[in-house]
């Protein structure tokens, strides 16, 4: 290879290019470019405060490698934050396990506790079973909802104050997107660089340091720094919406650069002004479960309920 | 020219390319998006605009969501 490329300001032959900033990065450079980005994120937002026990949720995906490298890399020397790293299992044969073994390298170099919950202990069932349903709402649908409530279960258990999640840019402005062409501006209210406030000490807030960052940017950090990580794709992916958005995305960013960080400030813009006019009804205990939900009973009880009687009439 | 691209866990296989043919050239033939990859050449971070010599070793780190 020739290093015909335009250098890096410091001189150093260019290891990154930034399309939307028309910017050549060494490693170094770039390296210090993100870290400054998650740094600054986190402290305009105050994601993490004083004497926190920080959870950060890792998949052994590039995305989470990185925050758990960042946040281990920013905080080391913070005596009064305790780090641990929250794997969720779904089940989800020839893709997790991989995962997982790249966590658990992960978090032995930097000497992070790991914990591993899975769908199967705390909702008896997996990804892989609820996939060969064939249920219309999709896996997608029931990964997400019961991800979320075993994220949360397990910060409660550790202790966790705060969780950290690998959600970069792309991801942000996906889930803008989506929301939009669903017409969902209730779930619009939820996303942005803050948590809906709750005061609730059952909902551990959940944040998103990596929202500054192209998923781009996350990978060649990843990279960079020799992370372990899988690359490989969920099986059951390519039945998502979020795909098609995806790929739409993807492709605006290379047309337009910038093009995604564009919708996250606008949607946080956006996010505010709904903020203002939050008319949802309190979350409540949910009858069936206990746990805290804006409808009864709660999204994870309608499913599995849904999932007893599908199994049920097969 | 001629180098070896493979993506990060998969066999590398031989390309033909024209000379001086750069990374986002090298993309641009395989129909990606460089938006979706981050590349290496000889293990080496490297940007779209950089030029590929005959025989390097190009390893491409797929930079999309995993589900």
């Amino acid at each position: 290879m020739r290093t015909t490329a335009d250098p890096c300001t410091c001189g150093r032959p260019s290891a990154v290019y930034l399309a939307y900033g028309k910017e050549h990065l060494c490693v170094r450079c770039f390296a210090r470019l993100v870290e400054k980005r998650v740094r600054t994120t986190v402290r305009k937002h105050k994601l993490i405060r004083h004497h926190q026990r920080v959870g950060v949720c890792v998949s052994g995906g590039k995305d989470s490698a990185t925050a758990l490298h960042l946040m281990h890399r920013l905080y080391r020397k913070r005596s009064d934050l305790d780090l641990v790293a929250i794997t969720v299992d779904e089940g989800i044969t020839g893709y997790r396990e991989h995962g997982i073994t790249a966590c658990r390298e992960n978090c032995a170099r930097l000497d992070i506790p790991h914990h591993v919950f899975t769908f199967r202990d705390a909702f008896g069932i997996t990804m892989d079973d609820i996939a060969g349903m064939g249920d219309e709402l999709g896996p997608c649908t029931y990964c997400g909802v019961l991800r979320r409530r075993l994220l949360n279960s397990a910060a409660r258990e550790l202790g966790v104050d705060v969780l950290v999640l690998g959600h970069n840019a792309d991801d942000e402005a996906q889930s803008v997107l989506m929301n939009l062409l669903r017409g969902d501006d209730r779930r619009m209210i939820s996303m942005g660089p803050v948590p809906p406030r709750t005061e609730n000490p059952a909902w551990v807030p959940r944040v998103r340091p990596l929202r500054a960052l192209l998923e781009r940017e996350t990978t060649a950090y990843a990279v960079a720094k020799e992370l372990a990580m899988e690359l490989g794709e969920c099986p059951h992916v390519p039945r998502a919406f979020r795909v098609t958005v995806r790929d739409m995305l993807k492709d605006l960013e290379h047309q337009y650069p910038g093009s995604t960080h564009t919708v996250v400030r606008t949607s946080d813009r956006l996010v505010a002004r709904l903020r203002e006019h939050d008319d949802r009804p309190p979350a409540t205990a949910c009858s069936s479960c206990g746990e805290l939900s804006s409808g009864d009973p709660c999204m994870v009880c309608s499913l599995l309920e849904r999932v007893q009687v599908k199994r049920s009439t097969d | 020219m001629q180098v070896l691209v493979s993506v990060i866990g998969q066999e590398p296989e031989k390309k033909e390319l024209p000379s001086a043919a750069t990374v986002g050239e090298l993309l641009a033939a395989r129909g990606v998006n460089p938006v979706t990859v981050v590349a290496t050449v000889g293990g080496r971070l490297v940007p779209e605009d950089a030029e590929l010599t005959d025989g390097d070793e190009v390893v491409l780190y797929p930079a999309v969501s995993g589900g």
